[in-house]
């Protein structure tokens, strides 16, 4: 919150050289609004913000459907697993993904040539809004159904049996039992991927060109490479009044043809149904919503694939043709200036701030799990806001609070961030863990005469260790991947992603992949391992294996 | 502190006075007095809501009453956090730790106490014997099917020796048949060790098979403190005699209450009624409890009601009939199944020790 209305202040101050003049004035505003550029780019941002959550929204709720209805909860549960790991699996290394396919060397253009439909490669599929909103609505299609996932998953599906039972089809269970009942849901999804594709910065840059530039691309130049933040932040909050004036009139919109629509609605079932009748019977029988899992599951899996194939690959340029099978990219990339001092600055961040955040988030839980609902539900919903407020806002505020407190950007401003970042998403996971220990087993262990602080350390802390280390295997996989932050708090340093950045910035090649394949490997194979030798530890200690989960929730 | 259970030893009585507590304005018990004897297996029974848990976990210190006092012998306790009590719990949902072994939980209030390893060891085997769980030391609590845990929850309450143990519901989770079996073992151990229970159940068969004395609950107060036989045979109140086994209630005016009580109730049938609990004065309305079984089939020679079998239900040893008599009023009768089976118009009586007249609720 406090970047928020930091930034808002600076919004209403002139800008000077290198500095922040006198305030508080409109001028930003009034030159902003004045300038062509502003307008059209906004129109586009919000166009390409628009699409991507439509998209988005739709292919979720397929996906969270089919998850939900159609599969066994155990293949769901491995199809979740699928959509969670691609989720956390780096940001950059999907962009690259995208970047591998559609590129003028690219997957999509190879298999156009060779099957005659194309003469030459599309250019429009690279360095273009398309690729921008294809590669969004790929990037942000995992949180879209975690949204949607978690509200389908409160639907009874019994009652999804009973409208099956009375004569209802498929398609219309899900649109008219379902998707009404998942109604919140799916706005949020709507709203929240069209306001992160809108003020993502980085998707443009890579896969963008010029005819793809967003504000957020215009946004981060101002502040960094013109050091004008009263600029940056005055186009930022006109930005989001824009948008959040498009929501809005979307909302309405939807609402008065929702009124308009009411009256005919019994017109338009009676023709729905007629039009059911019609369906041959076999397209009935087909699931159209399990097709769609396992489509958009391959549609999840496939881009990471051909990052790791692509590494591989001895060609100079990204993409097609292929050259040969070479490992030779990952000692040149690591190699290169720049890798090992990256590498450093990012791991020293992850672990102090991953370390720091589970200590303080720890003792918030712990505090929360003691207090009354009230308090729980501000901590839950307080944990959503890292994945729902946008980077840019985070990142430029905290930039313009340093400047405004005479802080240098750097490493500790970096870790400070990466801190209040990872602070809502720890504190969620203990609490849903704390929560989920029966109270009456620290209540059993005072019965019999622990003292609290005795009962503390043999059974809660025993019991909720499991998702500490979880907590701090999370935290530091957030910190390594983070981009949209860092870009503004680093200053001259980098991790390694904002270097994995500017090395995109000079061209794509292979070793671009390599680097991918190695900083997923990074935030989510290294810290899984690690979680493994620890429960592997705590078998040789203990004599027998962890209790799971499951086993430790009974009540 | 193991050795607070030690050095108080077994034969103190347990002395609650006065307890009163409240959540916000919701009063959830009402000045609660009680005395339990050395030994005695006590039960707490009272449909969900009526404050019996409550007043279980105040006793046992997890939560605080308003006002009153708990009393051991002449030691008052009431200022003191659970881990200082002489008290042990199993607790409903046996709150087992999930990631200690059979042994280690049972054992888990030695460890507090410092007790040493080979001394633990010893104690932690005779309480797995006591509990008939001798080979289960190294098994982790998810092996362990419903009863098992139960048992093992018993085991690791008793093994300090407490002066008394709190039971809340401990069978209610499990199955019909198993609680059954369960009850008279939790009966049998109780017996054998000696050690005071107090029984927190909302089901009255339960209660009446286990119990020395019983404390029926309602709105968070003492409907009736009594012997099972006692709270079955002598209800004070409808709201126990409905509470405990079945009963007909009747409406009725009292017409005699010279050396024998006499009740006249529906139908003008005039009846003998016991008044445990006292009665009012001739010409007062009264309202007579009558098991379904002290109503019996009469023939049409005898003094009695004249009604219709509107239902009979075969029940194994018993048959239980629904009878519509002549003003409309149901009573439930039940007769051996051995006895013919009635159907059609029928004439009822009442056994004249079968009737008590209650007090108002």
């Amino acid at each position: 919150m406090v970047p928020a209305v930091v930034l808002t202040t600076y919004a209403f101050r002139e800008t000077a050289f290198l500095g922040v003049g006198p305030g508080p004035t409109l001028e930003q505003f009034r030159n902003l609004f004045g300038k062509p550029t502003f307008w059209s780019l906004t129109r586009r941002t919000i166009s390409i913000g628009l699409v991507v959550g439509v998209l988005v929204t739709v292919m979720s709720f397929a996906m969270a459907y089919g998850i939900r209805f159609r599969f066994s909860a155990r293949a769901g549960r491995w199809i979740l697993a699928i959509v969670i790991a691609a989720g956390v699996a780096s940001f950059l290394v999907r962009i690259f993904a995208w970047a591998t396919i559609l590129n003028a060397n690219g997957l999509v253009n190879h298999v156009l040539q060779a099957l005659g439909i194309v003469d030459g490669p599309v250019e429009f599929l690279f360095y273009s809004p398309v690729a921008v909103a294809l590669t969004m609505s790929y990037v942000y299609l995992p949180i879209g159904i975690a949204v949607v996932f978690g509200a389908l998953q409160d639907i009874d599906s019994h009652s999804v049996e009973a409208g099956r039972d009375m004569g209802a089809g498929r398609w219309r269970t899900a649109l008219q039992l379902v998707a009404p009942q998942a109604g919140s849901a799916l706005t949020t999804c709507f709203v929240l991927t069209t306001v992160l594709a809108a003020a993502d910065y980085v998707t443009p840059q890579l896969v963008g060109g010029t005819k793809g530039v967003m504000i957020g691309v215009a946004i981060r130049d101002r502040a960094l490479s013109g050091g004008d933040l009263p600029g940056a932040a005055a186009t930022t909050v006109a930005f989001l009044a824009v948008l959040a004036a498009t929501l809005a009139c979307t909302a309405l919109a939807l609402r008065v043809c929702r009124l308009i629509a009411q009256p005919l609605s019994p017109v338009a079932n009676r023709l729905a149904s007629r039009v059911a009748r019609l369906a041959p019977r076999r397209l009935e029988r087909v699931s159209f919503s399990r097709v769609a899992t396992v489509l958009l599951t391959c549609y999840l899996v496939l881009p990471t694939v051909v990052v790791l194939v692509f590494s591989f690959n001895s060609a100079r340029t990204l993409g097609l043709p292929w050259h040969g099978f070479t490992t030779d990219w990952y000692p040149e990339v690591v190699s290169r200036p720049g890798f090992a001092a990256a590498l450093r600055t990012s791991l020293v961040v992850a672990v102090v701030a991953a370390v720091a955040a589970t200590v303080v988030g720890g003792a918030m839980a712990s505090v929360a799990a003691r207090s009354g609902v009230r308090v729980r539900r501000i901590v839950q919903a307080v944990a959503l806001l890292p994945f729902v407020v946008p980077g840019i806002l985070v990142g430029l505020g905290l930039m313009i609070a340093a400047d405004a407190s005479q802080l240098a950007p750097g490493y500790a401003m970096t870790v400070m961030a990466h801190i209040v970042l990872l602070l809502p998403v720890i504190v969620a996971v203990l609490l849903s863990r704390l929560l989920s220990v029966n109270p009456e087993l620290a209540q059993a262990a005072r019965d019999l005469g622990a003292r609290p602080s005795f009962a503390f350390r043999t059974i809660t802390l025993p019991l909720v260790l499991p998702s500490v280390l979880a907590a701090l295997v999370l935290g530091f996989a957030i910190s390594m991947d983070e981009v949209f932050v860092t870009v503004f708090t680093i200053g001259s340093d980098s991790t390694l992603p904002i270097w994995i950045l500017s090395q995109a910035r000079v061209g794509f090649d292979p070793g671009l992949n390599a680097l991918g394949v190695m900083l997923v490997a990074g935030t989510v194979i290294l810290p899984v391992a690690l979680y493994g030798a620890g429960r592997v530890t705590w078998w040789v200690l203990h004599g027998r294996p962890a209790r799971s989960r499951g086993e430790a929730e009974m009540r | 502190m193991s050795s607070i259970a030690a050095s108080d030893g077994h034969s103190e009585t347990l002395t609650v006075q006065g307890i009163t507590k409240a959540f916000g304005a919701q009063p959830i018990l009402t000045d609660i007095d009680l005395a339990v004897a050395p030994g005695e297996f006590f039960t707490l029974l009272g449909p969900s809501g009526c404050g019996k848990t409550t007043l279980l976990r105040i006793i046992s210190g997890l939560e605080s009453a308003d006002a009153g006092s708990i009393l051991i012998g002449d030691r008052d306790v009431t200022r003191e956090p659970p881990e200082r009590r002489p008290f042990n719990m199993v607790f409903q949902s046996y709150a087992l730790f999930p990631h200690l072994s059979v042994a280690e939980n049972v054992a888990y209030g030695l460890r507090v106490g410092g007790v040493g390893r080979s001394e633990a060891q010893r104690r932690v085997s005779k309480a797995l014997d006591v509990v008939d769980l001798p080979h289960f030391r190294d098994r982790d609590i998810a092996q362990l099917s419903g009863g098992q845990r139960q048992r093992v929850a018993l085991a690791r309450a008793l093994i300090n020796e407490p002066t008394v143990l709190l039971l809340d519901e401990p069978l209610g989770a499990l199955d019909l048949q198993l609680r059954k079996r369960l009850q008279e073992e939790l009966r049998a151990t109780q017996q054998r060790v000696g050690t005071t229970f107090i029984y927190v159940t909302h089901d009255q068969e339960e209660a009446l098979s286990m119990s020395d004395r019983i404390a029926v609950m309602r709105h968070g107060e003492f409907a009736q403190v009594g012997t099972p036989e006692e709270v079955y045979r002598s209800p004070r109140t409808p709201y126990v005699a409905e509470f405990i086994g079945e009963t007909n209630l009747l409406p009725g005016e009292l017409v005699d209450s010279g050396t024998t009580l006499r009740v006249r109730i529906a139908g003008g049938l005039v009846v003998q009624a016991a008044a445990p609990h006292g009665h009012g004065a001739v010409g007062d309305a009264v309202t007579v409890a009558v098991r379904p079984e002290h109503v019996r089939f009469a023939a049409a020679s005898e003094p009695g009601l004249d009604g219709r079998v509107a239902q009979v239900a075969y029940l194994g040893p018993v048959r239980r009939y629904r009878i519509v008599i002549a003003d409309g009023t149901e009573l439930r009768v039940t007769q051996s199944a051995d006895e013919q089976a009635q159907s059609g118009d029928v004439r009822v009586s009442v056994a004249a020790s079968g009737v008590v007249a209650l007090a108002a609720d």
